[in-house]
């Protein structure tokens, strides 16, 4: 609040995030990748990187940047090398699929800093654009999310001052990890975005539209399949309500924030394969804005941790 | 052995039948650029010279006898080149098999002459043959009228009515159906009162181009109807029947394809410091996979088999088919970007764009709801 942003608590964007996804899901998805961005930074930094940044991030936009191609589910396989000099950092390599990282002002970048030790090895340094070795490569042309695609990020000997490392040297899996267990919860209130706008639509197309002869509104197939939507929709609306809760009440749950994730993207999936099949052939005109929600659900299923690696969270708090 | 109208129930493909899965294979291999078909799809252009060389080899119009200029097999055996071409490329193949929908409605309605004149430039890749399905103006779901003309000339009218038409743009030669009638019309696009309104943008199938045609007040001459529309079979269940069973060898060839990439990734893609393929959780997934597809396939054949021999429970079997198939086609392809990750997104890896011609075939003319539809009227009688 101090250095003029709203302050808002996790619940707070998540109802923004979900309300704007009705309508635009890349818009939603946009801020979300800001909001990826500043997270680390608001986690961990330092009271004179603070002082740096946070002013900055009131108009311009964050990102951040963990995956390589050699990295996706496996955060370890990151090969991109920071090489300490005097009292700079030398960062070379490559990074992948970082959301909006090439209208991204500040990035937060996790890479080696010890290449022998795995995550271990992982620290985050913040990069600003102007960096000199600091390119952008390849823009996306991606399946979905197509107004905020996904960029390369290029080091090649790229100067990052010692003072923009973020948290300890070797601590980066540690910050990637604690900035998407609070991270989640948004993409999962994306997909209730994208779920309610999705029914939202198939009601009002439910008036007028037929299913052979017979009015969509007489039928009890559609019934059935409505009720579904919303079923689903309410419950993952509230699991992402739970998750956000515990973060801004101090009680992070890496378990429910990945359940939030993984449910409510699955049920976007499922929710707008389902109002594209009420909507028939005409669904599949782009003046119909569900066929462009389910490619942006789609995107939902893989980024910031591949429903499978969810699972695989999930399951490990189970077990224990 | 047992039989199954004239045909033997073997479940194995023939020596024939295996050969001509392996040269359909074998030109889409050689032949199907995936990069062309994307470039394609951005300017929503068909794929003309391939088509021209699946021609040359025999594949298009493998079903029509000897004398149109086919290759006098059945359905089965263009269901097994479907599956190929689809399998490669989900585009071209869907593009190639969609270019003589109407054959099939001529095969069976048409007179030597129609046959002749129509089938025979088909296979020589100078012609398509669309058919067009009559919906009312204000989609309001009444019948539109095709009636015949009391002038005595004994030829039709088309009243009013519009369809999307896939290559409506690229052909001279049109088929007009009409539900709720047994008329089959062969048109001309040139002809007074037809007209081309507007190149749909679908969200798959962009290289076969589908255009929206209006009809007003067309006149047909007699010799234009196609003479054996009053026969057991309407052409319009013809074409139906064919056009469903089609459309699932493409959703087939479609999961297969991905499933076959999806496998690949896995066992190539290591994190963990193994192949993702060694994880139990993609391994089930791929199991799921590769059951539905084994399912879709056994429809699929028993479908295309059943045409050929001429089976009554066609209807049936023919919906009940293109709802299994479509679904599994989109279940396997969202599944297949899933075990990618990041890069199943991607335009260029053309696993998205197998997705969205899934999902298009799946609802382009009868919406699986549609078949639900269909299917629970056939077997709920109050």
């Amino acid at each position: 609040m101090e250095f003029g942003g709203g302050g808002a608590h996790s619940l707070t964007c998540c109802l923004v995030l979900e309300e704007i996804a009705r309508f635009s899901p890349a818009s939603a998805h946009m801020l979300a990748g800001h909001w990826l961005g500043y997270t680390p930074l608001e986690l961990f930094c330092n009271p004179r990187q603070r002082e740096k940044y946070f002013p900055r991030l009131r108009s311009e936009m964050a990102a951040f940047s963990l995956t390589e191609p050699s990295a996706g589910s496996d955060a370890g396989g990151v090969i991109t090398e920071a090489r300490k000099e005097g009292n700079h950092f030398i960062l070379n390599g490559t990074k992948i699929y970082c959301t909006q990282g090439h209208v991204a002002s500040v990035i937060t970048v996790f890479v080696k800093t010890d290449p022998q030790r795995g995550v271990k090895g992982l620290s985050a340094f913040i990069i600003e654009k102007e960096f000199s070795g600091f390119s952008i490569g390849k823009i996306e042309d991606q399946m979905g999310m197509r107004g905020t695609p996904a960029a390369e990020l290029i080091f090649q000997d790229c100067l990052v001052p010692e003072e923009n490392l973020l948290g300890q040297e070797g601590e980066g899996f540690n910050i990637a990890m604690q900035t998407l267990d609070r991270t989640r919860p948004k993409d999962a209130a994306i997909s209730v975005g994208i779920g309610q706008g999705a029914l939202d639509y198939a009601l009002e197309y439910v008036k007028k539209g037929r299913l052979m002869t017979e009015p969509l509104t007489k039928s009890q197939g559609v019934h059935f399949l409505l009720s579904d939507m919303a079923i689903a929709i309410e419950a993952a609306r509230l699991l992402v309500y739970e998750a956000a809760s515990f973060i801004d009440e101090g009680k992070v749950s890496t378990k429910h924030s990945a359940m939030a994730k993984c449910f409510a993207t699955d049920m976007a999936m499922r929710v707008t394969d389902q109002v594209l099949d009420i909507l028939g052939a005409e669904g599949l005109l782009g003046e119909h804005p569900i066929e462009m929600f389910m490619r942006d659900a789609k995107l939902l299923q893989i980024l910031e941790g591949t429903n499978q690696i969810q699972r695989v969270i999930i399951s490990r708090h189970l077990l224990g | 052995m047992s039989h199954w109208g004239d045909k033997p129930v073997e479940f194995e493909l023939t020596e024939t039948q295996k050969d001509i899965q392996k040269a359909a294979r074998e030109f889409a291999e050689k032949e199907f650029d995936s990069d062309l078909a994307l470039e394609l799809e951005k300017e929503q252009k068909f794929p003309k010279s391939i088509f021209e060389k699946a021609c040359q080899l025999g594949f298009i119009g493998i079903e029509y006898p000897e004398s149109y200029g086919g290759q006098s097999f059945g359905l089965f055996e263009d269901i097994l080149v479907i599956e190929e071409f689809t399998k490669k490329d989900s585009g071209i193949g869907i593009a190639l098999s969609l270019t003589d929908l109407g054959a099939s409605v001529l095969l069976k309605h048409g007179d030597e002459k129609q046959k002749r004149e129509l089938l025979i430039p088909i296979t020589q890749g100078k012609g398509f043959l669309p058919v067009a399905l009559l919906e009312s103006m204000d989609g309001e779901g009444q019948t539109p009228m095709i009636i015949k003309r009391r002038d005595g000339s004994g030829g039709y009218l088309i009243s009013e009515g519009k369809s999307w038409v896939t290559y409506g743009s690229l052909s001279q030669f049109i088929i007009v159906l009409n539900r709720g009638s047994n008329f089959g019309l062969l048109i001309e696009k040139g002809w007074k009162g037809v007209k081309i309104t507007g190149l749909k943008k679908l969200m798959g199938m962009r290289i076969s181009p589908t255009d929206e045609m209006v009809f007003n007040q067309v006149e047909i001459p007699e010799g234009n109807a196609l003479p054996n529309s009053m026969e057991e079979q309407d052409p319009l269940s013809t074409y139906l029947q064919v056009y469903r069973i089609k459309t699932s060898g493409q959703a087939l060839g479609i999961s297969q394809g991905a499933f076959d990439q999806a496998l690949k990734h896995a066992k190539e893609r290591e994190q963990f410091g193994r192949k993702i393929a060694q994880f139990q959780g993609i391994q089930f997934m791929l199991a799921d996979l590769y059951t539905q597809i084994e399912a879709a396939r056994n429809l699929v054949y028993r479908a295309a088999c059943g045409y050929d021999a001429k089976s009554p429970d066609l209807e049936k079997l023919s919906l009940v088919t293109k709802l299994f198939t479509t679904e599994v086609a989109v279940k396997t392809t969202i599944d297949a970007i899933q075990i990618h990750g990041g890069v199943g997104l991607m335009k260029e890896y053309s696993m998205e764009r197998r997705l969205r011609d899934a999902k298009t075939i799946q609802n382009l003319k009868e919406s699986n709801l549609v078949q639900r539809a269909l299917i629970s009227r056939k077997i709920v009688s109050i």
